[in-house]
């Protein structure tokens, strides 16, 4: 036996003690469920940390990457007091505009922390109903680290689905706590108001991280696994001769009910069933029988046009006006969750005849049925009916049509000035108007215009200016079919192994995370450009949501999907998709389970060391290029907090809050090395925390620099920066003129740019500086200083 | 008349401090009267005839450029001098009151915009509204900016490229 | 440095892919034949880049020449043992070359230029010289080079016959060159940007256990860059040669991981078994009730032995620390002669994976070979003992002879039997006149004159 193992003599308990026991063993087996288990655990410092627990760290974070506010307006108006101006003066109860910014920061990642920790509450209720609280939570063989989240800030290792109940009312307390800090008279330091806002972040990807995991376990979707297959994508794929279920929305529950009654009833074949934003990415993860249609930006042109029979939504990004739109094309609504009901009648306990019977007589336009499975019955049978009533094909106006209502266009260019990207809208139209449509195609491609409406609401004239760009659309239906990756779920441990050398040894310049809404400036292609590069350049790259939607509808020069010409490991030109929105818990996951694996970090409790482990040495970064919702200020918000930094597109700036280190002040940038207990000089990586780039070229630039980290390798270094400076040559026109900065020792110098890189260095009279051996951005232990 | 005072993008409205309503007469005077201008363009001057006039207002008032998003690359094409810089970084650097300007001789008291996306520009500006009380802003693009300090109205084309060569 | 040639060279350009659409020529490949070599030539005296034969020029479009690489370099520092890691480089130079496509090495390579390239007026004279400058940035021992191209099918057959038997006698010597014959050792600390507490130790009978890196590998980055991640370890004096211990070895790792580590055999998963970042391609995990080791490797999906999965053990051996019983290790360590001599080697062996077990055929002594069980054989410790014992697995003695000592261990009241007890289905666990068992809720239960009799006793251990 090796020296370490026990023996029946070491057991110490009194019960073996007994006198006059002759004991005979047999078989010892030493129950080893998890050899994690084995080990004590000492809980770190702070495992389910409250509000202020870890204000210590926002602090150091704010520090380095102060605050910068735009403000959206000017005015507070949220109590009777006001409406307060607070343009270079207080409000009336002596909030400043700034901690007003700070106020709003918290607020939208209270919302944002909140649709998500509330859909999962919800889908984890219904998933115990449906498969019992024990439950196992088990992925496999290749993933050790289950719920790396949930294992840090909880402090525990959740087995079963009922384990997760206690990570959900710890997260649901606090959010409590969160928002009430934004009511009238509370916190009036921005600082504090920020912090509050990372802490809200966190409490995202708590819930977001257990919605994925109980749905994963408890729906058999797929674990990790690489080679998932793909599904298909686009407004082209849908089979428009058959009844069209269209769920919107993200809760995939009412989509799985609807798949499992189609299964059940073997109607596989006479049904579609697709999907618009993340519940169709989950119901696709849940079956091949779902399509997806897109992302948000499909949704009006969508549902203009009339191809769904049957609209089910359930919560979060769906178009406050649903219920009219579907009505307008005699589609039925059902509603499935207590986040939207529109107005409905509650019909969850009535029967689907019933239930069938007054909405097929116009009797309701719609109802709210809170049961999943019902929903699985009532829309089937109700796509079924309306299907054969219904004159599909004749929903939108015809070409002729639209021209001649499109000819009423005066020009008068307002629908130009209320378009959130300021298309060229009039243009389209009015060459509409004389029969040309190839405008409005340019418009409709690559969701360049998003159908939000603003225009046709503005349009004096009343143009329908959406059906223009619905019927658009459904003129070129070939040229609407894409593929997307199944979503995969989490990052295997053993992918996370791998990985590890090639990223030292420099053939991994890093990771790179497109997430995000479609909110683009410049339509969804861009997204995919972005993600092409890197792909190119070795880098990793991960995505989810909406930008793995709009990654999956772009095609190459040779006419192909991204995803079919790159592999979904976890991996050098590597395109995985996580999948919905709340797989983007994974991200910081998979950085938490490098923190585990290659430096042994406790997780459990431990916050801040696996944040600052992060910060320092994980070359990742994320991207959300559409920002939209509140959601994806909570998710951004979230992975700051973790130490990871984040790009935005350029609405992100209406955010009002950017975190923009102070680049030029060497004093931010001092890292204390833990190994030597010197204070050195560190460098401007990553140089922000949270940043809005004005067009794609500035943010892929952006991308590359805010990869570098203080760990690097040489070897790793000198690669990251050969990227840096091959990017920006490729859309500056030169090289970089801070390289500099990131340049330690000459080793660090690209091989093939040594020579301009020696004369930037040159002129900034660089010296070179010690390579940290442990670096962190927090304090020494109290018994290190000094040493 | 009154169309041309609502911001471009008529939700850009922000509170009840309105920006001055500027012809090319008032900014002439505002840059002379500076002491350490700065111009920021943006990548709408990536085309002409915006190009040419940025070229020739720079000239003509000595005002050294800032380009952000990847302007840079096109005027360094064309051989115009210009620091690069994310409209976000140039935006939070002006607010500095210890910056030292894009020459190092001092944080600049009038800065120039033109060509920046629109409503990007218009937060970047919010920012300086209200952090930096130690300049000014003045937009000549052919959108009203609601939260510059001085701004031209919305023109049409031809207008706009009058109020240009005014300059 | 490469305004000379008409086309960019960056390592943005190692990932371009040319097809046959946008192919010029193809060089060497499935359809001709073709080489590169790289050696140490003192006799260089300068710089020069050539190509004998063809050039681009006078190529036509969709010829597939033969093709020779042949780099000469001279340096103080340089030595022949050195070749293979320079070598081994020439596959991503090479495409750094943007209209250049380099695939495989040694004399199966195959490679294409670009229509644009040709364009562009690139030529193979520019290949060598920016394969030449891209050696000498990245090799800075190299003072001298020179690269000639070989496009005559004579020449180039001539050539590749003698790089064959060059790769041959490398291979032989890499493989021969043992721990016994060199004075130096390399300490690896290229993982600590991940994982602060751990270093590698790499000696000719054990490469490191990412397998990116070798005892060659190491010397030539050690020789460019002394005082960088990779650094000299003077062998010094031997502690115990069977086991793999050294003094210097000792030093440095206590030194290098704050002390987190003080002793390491290099050679034995027992004691002091070599600590790990955790990128190893393999892990060797102690079977207590077979007193063997398994392997298990990390493209391995299922169940080992110890009924935990690979990811699962990893976790145990990670991070720098130092875990008795388990220790990871390259798939090249288990071709090496010192491999694990110090627990017996493959005596020792009672697992790992087919597929593994497959590629070692070679490696393991023939009589032994049959008899170790792989997944395909047995999973569960049952199985696997049944398993050795049909097939008379040497480690049968190891365990008769471990019985033996465990009985004669035994002093108190407690006993252990072995299973070959003839007992029925359930041991007898306990036999006393009277047991008082404590049970919560102030219960208390008491046993007379009982007999308790278990399928097994489970210990558990409190969290």
């Amino acid at each position: 036996m090796t020296p370490n193992s026990i023996r029946p003599k070491d057991l110490e308990d009194n019960f073996w003690k007994n006198r006059g026991i002759d004991i005979n063993i047999g078989d010892i087996v030493e129950n080893t469920s998890s050899p994690t288990d084995n080990e004590k655990i000492e809980m770190g410092p702070t495992p389910k940390p409250s509000v202020t627990d870890l204000r210590s760290w926002d602090m150091k974070l704010l520090k380095r990457y102060p605050p910068f506010y735009a403000p959206f307006c000017d005015m507070c108006c949220l109590c009777t007091f006001g409406k307060c101006d607070l343009t270079g003066k207080k409000g009336a109860c002596g909030i400043d505009i700034e901690a007003q910014q700070g106020r709003f920061a918290l607020l939208t990642c209270c919302i944002g922390a909140a649709a998500h920790s509330a859909h999962s509450r919800h889908l984890l209720e219904y998933l115990i109903h449906k498969v019992g609280p024990d439950f196992p939570i088990d992925f496999g063989n290749n993933i050790d680290i289950e719920a790396p989240i949930i294992r840090t800030v909880i402090g525990k290792i959740p087995k079963t689905l009922g384990d997760l109940r206690e990570a959900m009312s710890y997260m649901e307390e606090e959010n409590l706590h969160l928002l009430s800090a934004c009511h009238t008279g509370q916190e009036g330091n921005h600082l504090d108001f920020e912090s509050k806002a990372l802490h809200a972040g966190l409490m995202d990807h708590v819930g977001m991280e257990i919605g994925d995991v109980s749905q994963i376990n408890a729906l058999n979707l797929p674990k990790g696994d690489a080679d998932v297959p793909l599904a298909e994508l686009g407004i082209g794929v849908v089979d428009r001769e058959k009844p069209v279920v269209l769920c919107i929305g993200h809760n995939v529950a009412p989509g799985a009910g609807i798949i499992d009654y189609v299964e059940d009833n073997e109607l596989e074949d006479q049904i579609e069933i697709c999907g618009i934003c993340c519940t169709s990415i989950d119901m696709t993860r849940y079956s091949n029988r779902a399509k997806v249609i897109g992302p948000i930006s499909k949704q009006l042109k969508f549902l203009r046009s009339g191809v769904a029979d049957v609209v089910v939504v359930d919560e979060q990004c769906i178009r406050s006006d649903v219920l009219e739109e579907a009505n307008k094309t005699g589609a039925a609504l059902i509603a499935t969750t207590d986040k939207m009901c529109l107005g409905l009648e509650d019909r969850t306990d009535d029967t689907v005849d019933n239930i069938m019977g007054d909405i097929l007589s116009d009797r309701i336009k719609g109802a709210l049925v809170l049961d999943p499975e019902k929903v699985g019955e009532l829309a089937v049978k109700l796509s079924q009916e309306i299907s054969t009533k219904r004159q599909k094909h004749k929903i939108l106006p015809t070409d002729r049509e639209l021209q001649e209502e499109a000819s009423k266009c005066t020009n008068c260019g307002w629908c130009v000035r209320v378009c959130p990207n300021n298309l060229p809208i009039m243009d389209a139209v009015s060459s509409a108007g004389e029969g040309d449509f190839q405008k409005a195609e340019e418009l409709y491609d690559h969701d360049t215009c998003y159908t939000c409406g603003r225009c046709e609401g503005e349009c004096p004239e009343n143009i329908k200016i959406m059906s223009l760009m619905a019927k658009v659309g459904q003129n070129n239906l070939d040229k609407q079919k894409f593929k997307i990756r199944v979503g995969r779920g989490p990052i295997q441990d053993v992918e996370v192994r791998r990985v590890g050398a090639p990223i030292v040894l420099g053939d991994i310049p890093g990771v790179i995370a497109f997430v995000g809404c479609t909110n683009y400036p410049n339509g969804s292609d861009e997204v995919a450009k972005m993600a092409e590069e890197f792909l190119e350049r070795n880098y990793i790259v991960v995505t989810s949501g909406c930008g793995a939607m709009s990654i999956g509808e772009y095609k190459d020069k040779d006419g192909k999907s991204l995803y079919e010409k790159y592999s979904g490991d976890f991996d050098a030109r590597g395109l995985v998709n996580l999948g919905s929105c709340v797989s983007n818990s994974h991200i910081p996951g998979v950085a938490i389970k490098i923190a585990n694996i290659f430096a042994k970090k406790q997780l459990e409790g431990n916050f801040e060391v696996i944040a600052d482990y992060i910060l320092n040495r994980v070359g990742a970064c994320g991207m959300a290029w559409g920002p939209y919702s509140q959601k994806a200020a909570a998710i951004a918000s979230g992975v700051n907090r973790w130490g990871i930094p984040v790009v935005l597109g350029p609405h992100g700036s209406k955010y009002r809050r950017l975190y923009l280190g102070a680049t030029e002040d060497k004093e931010r940038w001092k890292l204390n090395d833990m190994r030597t207990g010197k204070v050195i000089d560190g460098e401007p990586a990553p140089e922000h925390l949270l940043y809005a780039a004005e067009n794609r070229e500035e943010a892929t630039v952006a991308l590359a620099k805010l990869c570098i980290r203080p760990t690097d390798t040489n070897k790793g270094r000198q690669i990251k920066l050969s990227h840096y400076i091959d990017m920006r040559k490729k859309y500056f026109g030169e090289i970089p003129q801070d390289i500099y900065k990131f340049i330690r020792t000459e080793k660090d110098i690209p091989i093939t740019y040594k020579k301009e890189v020696l004369e930037i260095l040159e002129n900034n009279k660089w010296e070179p500086r010690e390579i940290p051996m442990e670096p962190s951005i927090l304090d020494f232990p109290k018994n290190k200083v000094g040493d | 008349m009154n169309e041309r005072l609502i911001p471009w993008q008529p939700t850009a409205i922000a509170g009840p401090k309105q920006p001055l309503l500027v012809t090319p007469e008032t900014a002439k005077h505002m840059i002379k009267k500076s002491k350490r201008p700065l111009f920021v363009v943006g990548p709408y001057a990536k085309n002409e005839p915006l190009l040419d006039f940025v070229s020739k207002i720079a000239e003509k008032w000595n005002l050294p450029i800032v380009t952000t998003a990847d302007t840079y690359k096109t005027f360094s094409d064309v051989e115009i001098d210009s620091t690069p810089y994310g409209i976000v970084e140039i935006v939070n650097l002006l607010k500095d009151p210890q910056w030292q300007g894009v020459n190092g001789e001092g944080q600049h008291d009038l800065v120039i915009f033109v060509g920046v996306i629109y409503y990007i520009a218009s937060q970047g500006l919010s920012t300086l509204k209200h952090f930096a009380p130690h300049l000014k802003t003045l937009t000549i693009c052919k959108y009203f900016h609601f939260n510059a300090d001085a701004s031209f109205p919305n023109m049409n084309d031809k207008e706009w490229h009058n109020y240009l060569d005014k300059l | 440095m490469f305004e000379d040639i008409p086309v960019e060279v960056s390592p943005m350009y190692e990932g371009e892919r040319i097809r046959a659409a946008n192919m010029f020529v193809e060089l060497a490949g499935p359809k001709s034949i073709g080489a590169e070599l790289v050696q140490v030539d003192d006799s260089l005296t300068e710089e020069k880049f050539e190509v004998i034969g063809s050039e681009l020029s006078d190529m036509n479009q969709g010829d597939i020449i033969p093709f020779g690489l042949k780099i000469a370099i001279k340096g103080e520092k340089l030595e022949q043992e050195l070749e293979g890691v320079i070598e081994r480089r020439t596959h991503d130079l090479c495409n750094y070359v943007q209209g250049f496509m380099h695939l495989n090495q040694r004399d199966q390579i195959w490679c294409r230029v670009s229509t644009e390239a040709k364009d562009a007026g690139f030529k193979l004279v520019h290949l060598a010289k920016a394969v030449g400058t891209l050696f000498k940035e990245e090799f800075p021992i190299i003072e001298t080079i020179a690269v000639t191209i070989l496009t005559k099918k004579e020449e180039v057959e001539e050539f590749v016959e003698g790089a064959k038997s060059t790769y041959s006698i490398r291979d032989a010597r890499s493989r021969e060159l043992s721990d016994e014959d060199v004075d130096v050792f390399y300490g690896c600390l290229m993982c600590q940007s991940f994982a602060p507490s751990h270093m590698c130790v790499v000696t000719p009978d054990r490469t490191a256990l990412c397998g990116a890196i070798n005892w060659f590998d190491c010397r030539a980055s050690a020789k460019m860059d002394p005082d960088g991640a990779i650094f000299e370890i003077e062998k010094g004096e031997v502690i115990d040669e069977e086991k793999g211990e050294y003094i210097n070895v000792n030093n440095m790792i206590s030194q290098k991981t704050q002390g987190e580590t003080e002793r390491v055999f290099l050679h034995s998963v027992f004691e002091y078994p070599h600590t790990s970042c955790g990128c190893f391609e393999a892990v060797a995990f102690y079977i207590p009730e077979l007193d063997g080791i398994g392997i298990v490797d990390r493209d391995f999906n299922g169940e080992t032995p110890l009924g935990i999965p690979f990811s699962s053990m990893a976790g145990q051996c990670s991070g720098g620390k130092q875990v008795e019983g388990f220790t990871g290790l390259s798939l090249e360590y288990m071709r090496s002669p010192k491999f694990l001599q110090a627990d017996g080697a493959y005596n020792r062996v009672v697992w790992l994976p087919q597929n593994i077990k497959e590629s070692l055929k070679e490696y393991i002594p023939k009589d032994l070979y049959d008899k170790i069980p792989t997944d395909a054989d047995a999973t569960k410790v049952k199985e696997i003992k049944t398993y050795l014992n049909d097939h008379n697995h040497p480690i049968l003695e190891r365990i008769a002879n471990q019985n033996q000592t465990d009985e004669e261990d035994e002093e108190d009241s407690v006993s252990t039997t072995s299973q070959e007890d003839t007992t029925p289905e359930y041991a007898p666990v306990m036999t006393s006149p009277e047991i008082s068992v404590p049970a919560s809720g102030g219960v208390r239960i008491v046993f007379k004159n009982a007999k308790i009799y278990a399928e097994k006793v489970i210990i558990k251990k409190k969290k």
